[in-house]
């Protein structure tokens, strides 16, 4: 559910450049204007519409205790620190609260929990993006409520007996709720992100699914277990504390992993300044081709995954010069071009962009190099022409790269430069390379 | 005298652990067999789960070495009480040593045949602890069951028991771990009070998941039966998965790092291995002088790092060996170094280390400068490293201290270069 905030870096006055500005593009400034709050309008009354159907197909919750206590627990996982597990998603465990509460208090009283949940964020945030985050959760909730009845899921969970009952009434359902509340919850986002950013739904839908499915997936189960103990068992509300609580650890090293993760990609700049510390003149340099490749990387369509590898090669991609004594390079220059990349091979979190960088040194050479390689190399062409010693403009820089990229992928990547670049500098290209 | 106390607390361990097992088959052999006979089922999952889990390790930054998804149902088989649809587990707690030490043992065969380290005083740490907690748990009235048989009448509050269960839990966990720290004190030659504390505070919320994992599954039993060690140890499965990303994300961190101060030696700059000695001795000098595990793990960035501002030069310095340079080249050597640390904006305290490591140790004892005891570390290793010439045999060993001693007091910290010199000699036993 956290998501919803995080997620959020996409929506609208969130700053994320390459989104904001690949959005110029994609959709048309009246509507990327209007579409947004219209959209979000038509989310509050999709939350609305599913709560009169709740009421009217469920009736009011009947334990209201449990209700609140359920809505505090839920309100403190909010106010807990993010858990960032990969650098870009945070969930806490306010997952597992909301998909416990279905079986206990029923959807329409599931739904109202989650409201409380999403408005009593402590974060502080647009009230539009307020608006939005809280009729999204609770819509999610009521239809993963729906989509748990549905699945044969029962309301009645401490006449259940033994095993196997519990599971086929309670915990496979929970599993389908589970499922449901992160597709939508994905689906919601996406489009949201979509009018206001212009990444393709599917593309984000996508991401956010392989990115958290099977912490999503391990939430159900604990949410199941915890109804076990607080129904059936007796426990009552200290059974979230009792199933929460072993989490403690796994929530520790995901805060841990997620800081370190930072700090490890944070020491990478540390190597460009190396560089820029033995080569004055290409201060910038690295940063440069790295957001362009990157950008012309996300315009063809490539993977997460492949858009860092293409944005770290781009930074790390004259690693090779400082790999050097200066008077060695006066020696053999171009000779230490490959060091960079021998450099990094220990690396394995760099190993996708260690490929790339290597690659980048063979465009042109006959060899069969990635698209990722070409795109960094002409990334890299691009601005040594527009920053080096001659008076070279945008349309000469490209103009000159024209001529030395071929083939239909060497076509495509100067498409793709000649695109962002229109994006990044406003220049006007005149369309005259077809994509 | 470091390694007589080591296996002396080692030995100690391993006795206590004997003797519970010892214990436990005197007191209880036909209630054992009785035991065994009555509720194989259940014993027989947790034999396995246990021993499963021991196979599943991950060590810690501190050193520490977890095993949750083990230690978590051993501390549910201390705890378990009544089974769905089975008899209520109502064993002694000599029994439960029993199964425990069995399926640690089989733990340890596996692991022996696979070639992994078996580390015998863990598995005894822990039998001693989840022995305390079913001890523990089984004290008091009742009828000689205590805390245990109130999971069976239902007359206490059910969030009484859950507290209880934890508190008998905690009391296990921690025995397990002041244990297996002394012990590992010992054998590093590390202040055990230091280890302790870095051990407890580095991962506290390892600790209290791992011991709430034995009350999940004992509370799960009664409702879902032995489904309850699948479905309730499923978070201890989860911890131990976010641990190893965790302590392999810190080692790609440190190889980062690593990669980092290879600069200068692939540029020629300095020599092969410098910065990594360096590294290394420093570390063994902290520890020696009972600094804890950040303080350490700062000082051993810092000091991988403390030559990278050799890169901006324009042609090497005969060796890289900075302690020859005038302390003016030194200065502007770390300073620069310092400045390209700190664009990564999360070392900033490493980059005041590096930068610090080249002021000379009359400034403390003169002017009262206050020079962090990390950067003085660094600046007595680096100048053994230099003067020796990364060479380990005696004569380059005697020459590099003699040519420190040179400067002791003056130049370099007399309470580092001692250290320096244990860590020498301990290196020659």
């Amino acid at each position: 559910m956290r998501r919803h905030v995080t997620s959020c870096r996409a929506t609208p006055g969130s700053g994320d450049h390459t989104l904001n500005t690949l959005s110029r593009r994609a959709l048309s400034p009246r509507f990327t204007k209007h579409g947004t709050p219209l959209y979000i309008a038509g989310v509050v009354v999709l939350a609305v519409g599913l709560a009169l159907l709740c009421h009217r197909r469920y009736g009011l919750p009947e334990n209201w205790w449990a209700l609140g206590i359920l809505a505090l627990l839920g309100a403190l996982t909010w106010w807990l620190p993010a858990t960032s597990s990969d650098g870009r998603v945070h969930f806490t465990a306010d997952n597992v609260v909301i998909l416990a509460a279905i079986p206990i208090i029923g959807p329409l009283g599931t739904g109202l929990v989650s409201l409380i949940m999403a408005a009593t964020t402590r974060r502080s945030m647009a009230l539009q993006r307020r608006i939005f985050n809280t009729a999204a959760v609770s819509a999610s909730t009521m239809l993963s409520a729906v989509a748990y009845d549905l699945a044969q899921g029962s309301f009645e969970a401490a006449s259940l007996k033994g095993p196997l009952e519990l599971m086929w009434h309670v915990g496979a359902p929970i599993v389908v709720a589970d499922l449901v509340l992160l597709v939508t919850n994905a689906v919601l986002v996406a489009i949201v992100i979509r009018l206001s950013a212009g990444v393709p739904v599917r593309l984000q839908v996508v991401d956010m699914l392989t990115s958290s499915g099977l912490t999503q997936f391990a939430y159900g189960i604990i949410a199941f277990l915890v109804v076990v103990m607080w129904l059936p068992g007796q426990l009552g509300a200290v059974s979230v504390l009792v199933a929460l609580a072993p989490l403690a650890g796994a929530r520790w090293a995901l805060l841990q992993y997620g800081d370190e993760r930072a700090a490890r990609e944070r020491a990478l700049g540390a190597l460009v300044t190396a560089i820029e510390t033995r080569e004055p003149a290409l201060e910038g340099h690295s940063e440069r081709v790295s957001v362009l490749a990157a950008r012309m990387a996300q315009d063809l369509g490539l993977g997460p995954m492949v858009v860092a590898d293409v944005r770290t090669a781009g930074l790390l991609h004259d690693l090779g010069r400082v790999a050097v004594a200066p008077r060695q390079r006066d020696e053999a220059p171009g000779a230490f071009a490959p060091r960079g990349a021998a450099m990094l091979q220990g690396l394995p979190f760099l190993a996708g962009a260690t490929a790339v960088m290597e690659g980048a040194l063979r465009v042109g050479s006959g060899d069969e190099v990635s698209i990722a390689s070409e795109i960094v190399r002409a990334a890299d062409e691009y601005d040594l022409l527009l920053h080096g010693d001659e008076d070279v403009d945008a349309a000469a820089a490209l103009d000159s790269l024209r001529s030395t990229l071929h083939g239909e992928s060497g076509g495509r990547v100067l498409a793709a430069l000649t695109r962002a670049v229109r994006v990044q500098d406003g220049y006007d290209a005149g369309g005259s390379f077809a994509p | 005298m470091t390694s007589k106390s080591t296996s002396r607390v080692e030995r100690l361990v391993l006795a206590i652990a004997i003797a519970m097992v010892v214990w436990a088959v005197v007191s209880g052999y036909d209630g054992l067999l009785a035991a065994v006979g009555d509720h194989s089922v259940v014993l027989g999952s947790f034999l396995v789960v246990i021993a499963v889990g021991e196979l599943f390790r991950v060590r810690m930054p501190s050193g520490r070495v977890a095993a949750p998804v083990a230690t978590g149902s051993a501390l549910a088989l201390a705890l378990l009480g009544p089974v769905y649809n089975r008899a209520d587990l109502d064993v002694s707690s000599g029994v439960v040593t029993l199964v425990l030490a069995a399926a640690l043992v089989l733990a340890m065969v596996i692991r022996k045949a696979l070639k992994r380290s078996t580390e015998w005083y863990l598995v005894a740490a822990r039998t001693i602890g989840a022995t305390v907690t079913a001890w523990l748990v089984r004290i008091g009235s009742d009828g000689g069951h205590g805390v245990w048989a109130w999971q069976v009448n239902a007359e206490r509050p059910s969030w009484l028991v859950a507290v209880v269960m934890l508190l008998a839990a905690a009391v296990g966990l921690y025995i397990d771990l002041v244990l297996t720290a002394l012990v590992r004190a010992r054998r590093k030659g590390l202040p055990g009070a230091v280890t302790l504390r870095d051990e407890l505070g580095e991962a506290q919320a390892l600790t209290l998941g791992v011991l709430a994992a034995g009350p999940l599954v004992a509370f799960l039993a009664p409702v879902i039966g032995l489904a309850a060690l699948p479905l309730g140890l499923l978070p201890m499965v989860l911890t131990y998965v976010a641990v190893r990303r965790y302590t392999n994300n810190r080692a790609t961190y440190r190889q980062t790092i690593g990669t980092l101060s290879r600069l200068t030696e692939v540029a020629g700059y300095t020599p092969t291995g410098h910065a990594a000695r360096v590294a290394a001795r420093s570390v063994t000098i902290a520890r020696v002088l009972g600094m804890h595990a950040q303080e350490i793990q700062d000082l051993e960035y810092a000091a991988l790092l403390h030559d990278l501002g050799q890169v901006g030069l324009r042609s090497p310095i005969p060796e890289g060996a900075t302690v020859m340079t005038s302390p003016d080249d030194q200065r502007r050597i770390a300073s620069e170094g310092a400045r390209i640390v700190r664009r990564t904006e999360v070392l900033d305290h490493v980059a005041d280390l590096m930068e610090r490591q080249t002021t000379p140790f009359r400034h403390v004892r003169e002017w009262g400068e206050q020079i962090p005891v990390e950067s003085r570390i660094i600046k007595v290793a680096n100048a053994f490293d230099d003067y020796s010439h990364g060479r380990a045999d005696q004569a380059s060993v005697d020459a590099a201290l003699e040519r420190i001693h040179l400067g002791l007091g003056y130049e370099y910290d007399p309470e580092v270069v001692e250290a320096l010199i244990r860590t020498v000699q301990e290196q020659r036993i």
